[in-house]
């Protein structure tokens, strides 16, 4: 435990600077502000029937960001933090340290995991953000005085744990090819088969990087979130494993 | 530098170690024998396998065959153990560019648990303590090296492995290193394991040496092992070199030396010189220098590598 701790805390002293951490305050920014001008250019009530204009806004926000931007944030997100140990091929370094590999791997999926959760995080805030400043400047979009905020957290929080399938298997593509082109080109590819399989009922259980955005669709009533969530869950715990197995036990050539 | 510092006898030791890359061997059976306190100067030419052989010291790559013993005790189930007294830089440094020089350190420290003392010192044995508040980006190649340095000496290793330290670096910058590694064992009980392609670059260092040709151990020793293994030949200027070449080669000589340079003939003796040049004067070819030499440890390094890759 301690080696993975002291791994973390170095793994931490390596994105100061980067775009990772950046990515983490500007892609939540991109969306919100998208949905900003969606907003102010619609310039009547935002509610329905079932959802209030602070619920009908989070979840076209929501939307954006599960169905299109999360899976290429992930896959940017790990393709940069693996990028730093290919581009100056750290790894015969770290591997010729007295510090057991997969603490590296290990540290990495967890880094990438806690930078995915803060893009989340300020994702929650520019969208409450976003609906008083929408609020202030067009009244007529009917944000009430109180935003949902538990109902926002608990929606993006089962996203989240759902993605974690999505970021070992983007973890392992990025630290198993040292290209940075490969390791954006399958999240790229996989942005592209989300809008394309997306109308199979099939391919919303099983395909990873739709599962947030259905558990995001469903989350009232489904019966499937269970299924989800152990998909998201144990699948994204077993492929971490089985990935850092992998690349650990690669030569450093 | 905890038990692997007290280690007397042989700190590295290899047996039979071999990698092959497909049908390509790139080391060969090669024995390793590196004392303890010495400065081991790994020499051979662009893929030799010297490179190969220190990633097997490191546990980077797996053998095919064979056993590294490091400290006495084999690498192969001991990984972490060993490496704890090895510090290591091959090829170029691993360096986050984002990172100011103190940063890069503190990351191998934050991974080894060390002091943060640790880096002040390192820092200040490689000179690089007034730069060490400046990004990496916008390091010189000769500071990205002794950084490089540093990072391998932080956790002060017993036995440090350097693969081609100073490469790139303008002759200031070869010299500060050459001393720097000479001090370690002197003044820190190190044992230095470093390889490179130039002799030059090493004989003022090491006190032992290894040549490696085609993945093949050619030499071990010391430095005075080595001299003693060189022959004398005769040098030979002519106002006909292809006609004394071909006269000497006639009568039974092995004659080396290029065109517009002085010929080198396998004779070690005064009578072999006096042979030689009457065998040339009587045939009419003009003998104006004539000299027994030993060839210098260049040469036979040279001469050593050359062999291996016919």
């Amino acid at each position: 435990m301690t080696r993975l701790l002291r791994a973390v805390g170095a793994e931490m002293l390596k994105t100061r600077r980067t775009l990772a951490v950046w990515m983490t305050v500007l892609t939540p920014m991109v969306v919100c502000s998208i949905q900003l001008v969606i907003l102010l250019r619609w310039g009547k009530p935002v509610g329905t029937e079932k959802l209030d204009a602070w619920k009908t806004s989070i979840s076209q926000c929501n939307l954006l960001w599960v169905l299109l931007v999360l899976p290429l944030f992930i896959t940017l997100e790990t393709a940069l933090l693996a990028h730093a140990e290919h581009a100056e091929k750290q790894w015969k370094h770290l591997f010729a340290l007295p510090v057991p590999r997969w603490a590296f791997y290990a540290a990495k999926w967890l880094v990438g995991a806690g930078l995915v959760l803060l893009g989340q995080i300020f994702l929650v805030i520019g969208e409450i953000a976003i609906g008083y400043l929408a609020g202030w400047l067009e009244p007529a979009l009917g944000f009430g005085p109180f935003p949902p905020f538990w109902w926002t957290v608990r929606i993006l929080s089962l996203a989240y744990l759902i993605s974690l399938i999505v970021l070992s298997i983007h973890t392992w593509v990025a630290l198993r090819f040292h290209s940075f082109t490969v390791a954006v080109g399958v999240g790229m590819a996989a942005a592209v088969a989300n809008a394309m399989v997306n109308s199979s009922e099939d391919a919303l259980h099983f395909f990873p990087w739709l599962l947030p955005g259905n558990a995001l669709h469903h989350a009232e009533a489904i019966a499937w979130l269970p299924w989800a969530l152990t998909v998201g869950i144990v699948g994204g715990i077993a492929l971490a494993v089985a990935g850092g197995w992998d690349v650990t036990r690669r030569d450093v050539l | 530098m905890g038990q692997a510092g007290h280690h007397r006898g042989a700190v590295i030791e290899t047996r039979r170690l071999t990698r092959r890359f497909g049908a390509e061997t790139a080391v060969d059976g090669l024995d390793l024998s590196v004392p303890a306190g010495s400065v081991f100067g790994f020499l051979g030419p662009n893929g030799a396998g010297k490179t190969t052989t220190i990633r097997m010291l490191l546990g980077l790559i797996r053998p095919s065959g064979g056993e590294v013993r490091l400290f006495g005790r084999p690498l192969d189930g001991n990984r972490l153990d060993t490496l704890l007294g090895v510090g290591a830089l091959v090829e170029t440094p691993s360096l986050y560019p984002n990172l100011t020089g103190r940063e890069n350190l503190d990351v191998t420290r934050r991974l080894l648990g060390l002091p943060g003392s640790a880096i002040d010192c390192a820092l200040a044995r490689v000179g690089m303590t007034a730069a060490s508040g400046k990004l990496v980006r916008h390091y010189s190649l000769g500071m990205r090296q002794r950084l490089g340095l540093a990072l391998a000496l932080l956790p002060e290793p017993a036995l440090l492995v350097l693969d081609e330290p100073t490469n790139g670096l303008d002759p200031a910058g070869i010299h500060e290193i050459r001393g720097l590694v000479a001090a370690l064992p002197r003044e820190h009980g190190m044992t230095v394991f470093l390889s490179s392609h130039l002799l030059s670059e090493v004989e003022q260092t090491a006190t032992h040496l290894g040549i490696i040709g085609r993945g093949r151990l050619l030499f071990q020793g010391t430095l005075e092992e080595l001299q003693a293994r060189r022959g004398t030949r005769l040098l030979l200027g002519t106002d006909r070199d292809e006609r004394a070449r071909a006269l000497l080669v006639g009568a039974g000589w092995e004659v080396r030396g290029s065109p517009n340079s002085a010929l080198h003939v396998s004779a070690s003796t005064p009578e072999d010189a006096a042979r030689v040049n009457r065998l040339l004067v009587e045939a009419g070819v003009g003998v104006f220098h004539l000299r027994v030499e030993q060839p210098s440890l260049e040469e036979t390094f040279l001469d050593l590598t050359r062999e291996a890759e016919r």
